[in-house]
């Protein structure tokens, strides 16, 4: 466990960063990591490609989301993710979860992992003079067929099953920009097969449940170019630093499930990564906005308050988006 | 081709002479960047009655110009589809060109117009009123001055 002064150090300057930045400069809520309260414009296609990368050696972990977006009314907007990556095996490991959990350096084949949904509904908007204030609701699902072995639940890249949903807040007054979101995830597990031991013998049927979680995040954005808006063909330069968090709770393993042996593991035994945890992740992250349509992000995530055991730290995330006005 | 221009030249200024609207100007509330700005445009350019907009990205204003049968209220709904809200629209009408009902109410195609303070010229700038423009409307009736869509408009 970390000691309780850095703990509250950190959590001070990563709330200090986000809204002073917010704060003092111009500000901007197109966030690369997170969801602002805003949705899309109605009848809008929006088409976004994102990638979540980090080095687990001797390989990179990459995870790709093909999403497809579209604004059904002006408060109403839809969601739908295709996840691919080479984070996870066809079976668990030997051993799981107390055999080497989480499992680094292991060879996963790059597939197709499932689709996730996920819609916004704008409940709220205050629209003054440089002043715009938001509420929006969100509901979140994803059908995966992975492997995932840490209790730790995660939807959006396609980790477990599950739903979700939560609040989104978005607040916005002069030069002063902040966006926050409280959710929650509601992990399903999944059946699947460990290898025996003893090899001769056939693989063992297990069922992994994983943690529920609450979610939190808190973002601000900064406008470095231009000084002034005058054309649409001027390029935009975003800062942004968002903070991500998460509570989650510990997982559970069935051994033999389904047959006359079936029994549940002793969490008592648990590696740290099955168990329940708390972090918070700092993303500082640049984008460009083109011709004002054609959005290029790269963020890069550190640790803030503990970790996640589900990926290593720096994660690179890149993202491109566009839409299509019908 | 000389005569082509000709006919094309004269076409539009024949449109422009007996145009009932000119210079619409929509201010519009919570815009934060040029894409925001970019999506407002393409909402009001899909409405078959605007030709041409103008966005002000440092103003946040639309400067519009319309064919003739021109809908208000739609142009307030284009900008709210686009995820925003109007700070109030603006707009010259050229009342000699309409039909006068009585000293404040004039009417042209679809649109009645309810002048709050009886205009003093034939050409004048006008601020809508109502909750679709941005502002409250006022509480009194105005169903004498009847048309498919009613405006009240104030004299600025």
């Amino acid at each position: 466990m970390p000691s309780i002064q850095p703990i509250y150090r950190n959590a001070f300057i990563g709330f200090f960063l986000v809204t002073i930045t917010s704060y003092i400069l111009k500000a901007q809520e197109l966030y690369p990591l997170t969801e602002p309260a805003s949705t899309l414009p109605k009848n809008v296609l929006g088409i976004r490609i994102f990638s979540e990368n980090y080095r687990d050696k001797p390989y990179i972990r990459t995870m790709q989301g093909l999403r497809f977006m579209y604004g059904i009314t002006k408060n109403w907007t839809l969601y739908t993710t295709s996840i691919f990556s080479n984070h996870h095996g066809e079976k668990f490991p030997l051993e799981f979860p107390f055999h080497n959990t989480p499992e680094r350096g292991v060879k996963y084949p790059y597939k197709y992992n499932g689709q996730h949904f996920y819609t916004k509904y704008r409940l709220l908007s205050i629209d003054k003079k440089n002043e715009h204030f938001r509420i929006a609701l969100y509901g979140e699902g994803t059908i995966v067929k992975t492997t995932h072995h840490e209790s730790e639940p995660n939807l959006l890249m396609g980790d477990n099953s599950g739903i979700g949903g939560g609040t989104i807040i978005t607040y916005l007054k002069n030069k002063w920009a902040i966006s926050g979101t409280a959710g929650y995830i509601k992990s399903f597990g999944i059946t699947n097969i460990t290898p025996d031991p003893i090899p001769a013998l056939p693989d063992i049927p297990i069922r992994v449940e994983y943690g529920d979680a609450y979610t939190f995040s808190l973002s601000g954005g900064y406008l470095l170019f231009p000084r002034e808006y005058e054309s649409y063909d001027q390029t935009n330069i975003n800062l942004y630093i968002e903070l991500t968090g998460k509570r989650f709770g510990a997982g559970s393993v069935d051994m033999f499930k389904g047959t006359d042996l079936e029994y549940r593991l002793l969490d008592s035994n648990y590696p740290d990564a099955f168990r329940k945890g708390f972090f918070i992740d700092i993303s500082p992250s640049i984008q460009a906005i083109i011709k004002s349509n054609l959005r290029i992000d790269a963020s890069l995530t550190l640790p803030l308050l503990g970790i996640t055991y589900a990926k290593q730290y720096p994660l690179i995330t890149l993202g491109m988006q566009y839409y299509f006005y019908l | 081709m000389r005569k082509f221009l000709f006919t094309c030249l004269l076409v539009g200024l024949s449109i422009g002479l007996n145009a009932q609207y000119s210079n619409i100007n929509i201010s519009i509330a919570g815009l934060t960047c040029s894409q925001c700005s970019k999506s407002v445009e393409m909402q009001l350019k899909k409405l078959k009655f605007v030709t041409h907009v103008n966005m002000d990205l440092k103003a946040t204003t639309a400067n519009i110009t319309t064919r003739n049968q021109v809908d208000f209220y739609a142009l307030a709904k284009a900008v709210s589809n686009a995820g925003f809200s109007v700070k109030n629209i603006t707009a010259m009408l050229h009342l000699e060109k309409m039909v006068a009902q009585n000293e404040q109410c004039y009417l042209y195609q679809d649109n009645s117009f309810w002048i709050l303070k009886a205009p003093t010229s034939k050409l004048i700038t006008v601020q809508f009123i109502g909750k679709a423009f941005g502002n409250s409307a006022s509480n009194k009736d105005y169903s004498i001055c009847q048309a498919s869509n009613q405006y009240i408009v104030m004299p600025l």
